[in-house]
């Protein structure tokens, strides 16, 4: 067993936090974001001791720093939450110390060598998976918007933004999600959340601006769905546009579909529903391979 | 063990429970209050003591910490009720086998306590929960009652701690010292949680049939009742609990939950036939 992680909160994120190896400094950084009604450590439950406890097995948890990010996933709104992420990101990811920081945070750019970490997963769950990816989609559109200041157009616009996306360890980022909600939810599956019974009476009190949002044919599903279609269409290389997908067999909360630059990943975690298939356990280790880089 | 574990307990968890909290809103800060600044400090010495017994904290400093707040942790323990005050003390326990698995359950359940009482609606009903008389706890429930409450937010927290419940329930123990610990932890949570008490218990249920009365249930229905009411009773029976002589492990019968439910859901909903909403 690897020894563990220290703890360490994460100062202007209420209830989020990072568990530390001991080796540090950490090559690769997993940031883990929780779904509706969802919490840091309720929703990934034992990710945090498992992955200490067969390190021998998965050996690319040892030298990786895990950030568990806690946000108002029944009150805000996708695109405030996508922007809240964003500083989090920034936050953990960009060396303080890094010549240019305050500069490079402005114009939401990081030089190359400034980043902490040599590698980034992303990992969401539901409504997490949501907000990751309109957080991609958010700072490939201030990439081409500053492409556009700088006159470029066309192609050598695309060629622009292809250019100023390599290394940025965000876009540079793996994108891994567990019943995301993407193509949207089933809120009036009722017995899909009975069996979340906790869920299902924090949906009955969540806003409803929030659970609209995530309705499947809102327009912020729809056009994150054209808006990430389109940008990978243009942008291949870009790695964090793509994702990579795990459903369970008995979900009946989100709808189990993609986009169609990802990829489901089968078989489907098999007796899993949409709350389980995010938690490892002695038994169900399929989230330790899952969450790869 | 390492120094910054015991830091982040301090920073997330000792210093918010003994800093006055102004989060609660003015209408539920009695009740609200109650929990996070008398019950929980209280329950976190426990904790404190527990996770230095094991390893996981330094111990000379744990000690050094509940040396220099024993003055307050004394003022919280006198405003407790009696019968709480019994139920949230450090209990004559033997360590079990400590290795790092140990210190991962620690970690790992006062991280979801962590997270439990930083929501300000858990907090909210948790304090609903206990503080409230039964006739203030009507009002609550009751559709034809005023009440300056939200129970928008309440309900919110009955969520959290119900998602609290089941993800403790679910932690994977490996060895019976690894259920053992998780055991022992879960006790010193069970008053704050009213599981200790059947009446407490049955308070689950009928705010579960009072909030449900509030809207109308689409056709799928035939069986959601049930399995609600399954599911909370599967969860809340479920809690770990050391056995132990001091305490009565409170009888939760599944057909008496039912009926608490589904009277509570009648009363309330024809005193709110008007204000009937469509699920989300």
């Amino acid at each position: 067993m690897q020894g563990m992680r220290r703890l360490e909160s994460i100062a202007g994120f209420y209830k989020s936090y990072a568990l530390i190896p001991e080796s540090e400094p950490a090559q690769t950084a997993i940031v883990f974001v929780h779904g509706f009604a969802g919490s840091p450590t309720g929703t990934w439950l034992d990710f945090h001791g498992l992955t200490e406890e067969y390190a021998e097995d998965y050996p690319w948890w040892k030298n990786a720093t895990l950030f568990f990010y806690a946000y108002n996933s029944t009150g805000r709104a996708i695109h405030v939450n996508a922007a809240r992420l964003r500083s989090f990101l920034d936050a953990i990811l960009i060396s303080p110390a890094a010549e240019g920081h305050e500069a490079r945070l402005a114009e939401r750019k990081s030089a190359e060598g400034a980043w902490k970490y040599k590698k980034l997963l992303l990992v969401g769950h539901s409504e997490g998976a949501v907000v990751i990816r309109r957080m991609i989609l958010d700072k490939m559109e201030a990439l081409e918007r500053r492409g556009r200041q700088q006159a470029e157009e066309g192609t050598q616009l695309v060629r622009w933004v292809d250019e100023n996306a390599v290394g940025d360890l965000i876009l540079e980022s793996h994108v891994l999600l567990f019943a995301p909600a993407c193509a949207g939810t089933n809120f009036s599956g009722v017995l899909g959340f009975a069996h979340g019974v906790s869920r299902f009476f924090s949906a009955i009190a969540s806003a409803f601006l929030v659970r609209n949002e995530l309705l499947k044919g809102s327009p912020i599903l729809e056009g994150l769905q054209f808006g990430t279609e389109s940008a990978f269409r243009q942008h291949p290389k870009v790695s964090a546009l793509p994702a990579t997908i795990l459903f369970g067999t008995k979900d009946q909360v989100v709808y189990t579909d993609k986009y169609a630059c990802d990829e489901i990943v089968e078989p489907y975690a098999e007796g899993h529903d949409h709350f389980s298939v995010c938690k490892p356990s002695y038994i169900y280790r399929r989230p330790l391979e899952f969450v790869k880089p | 063990m390492n120094g910054n574990d015991l830091d982040f307990f301090i920073k997330e968890l000792w210093e918010p429970s003994l800093s006055p909290n102004t989060e609660v809103p003015p209408m539920l800060r009695d009740s609200g209050s109650f929990v996070i600044s008398k019950v929980y400090p209280v329950e976190l010495s426990v904790w404190l003591e527990y996770g230095a017994d094991i390893g996981f904290f330094d111990k000379l400093r744990a000690k050094a910490l509940l040396k220099d707040e024993a003055e307050v942790l004394a003022l919280c323990r006198a405003a407790l009720p009696k019968e709480l005050q019994e139920r949230i003390a450090p209990q004559r326990w033997i360590p079990p086998t400590v290795n790092e698995r140990s210190h991962a359950i620690f970690r790992h359940q006062m991280l979801m306590t962590s997270e439990l009482m930083g929501d300000r609606g858990a907090n909210a009903f948790l304090g609903i929960l206990l503080a409230y008389t039964n006739d203030e706890w009507a009002d609550v429930i009751s559709a034809d009652k005023m009440w300056l409450g939200s129970l928008e937010l309440v309900c919110g927290g009955f969520g959290r701690v119900l998602a609290h419940l089941d993800s403790v329930r679910s932690f994977p123990p490996k060895t019976v010292e690894d259920n053992e610990l998780r055991n022992m932890l879960c006790e010193i949570q069970t008053p704050r949680l009213g599981l200790d008490s059947a009446s407490r218990v049955l308070r689950y249920f009928e705010f579960a049939g009072a909030v449900l009365a509030q809207y109308e249930l689409p056709l799928e229905k035939i069986d959601v009742e049930r399995v609600i009411v399954r599911e909370m009773h599967r969860t809340l029976s479920g809690w770990p609990r050391v056995i132990r002589t001091v305490f009565e492990t409170p009888k939760i019968d599944a057909e008496e939950c039912w009926q608490v439910f589904m009277g509570k859901r009648a009363e309330s909903r024809s005193n709110a036939r008007t204000r009937l909403k469509t699920l989300p």
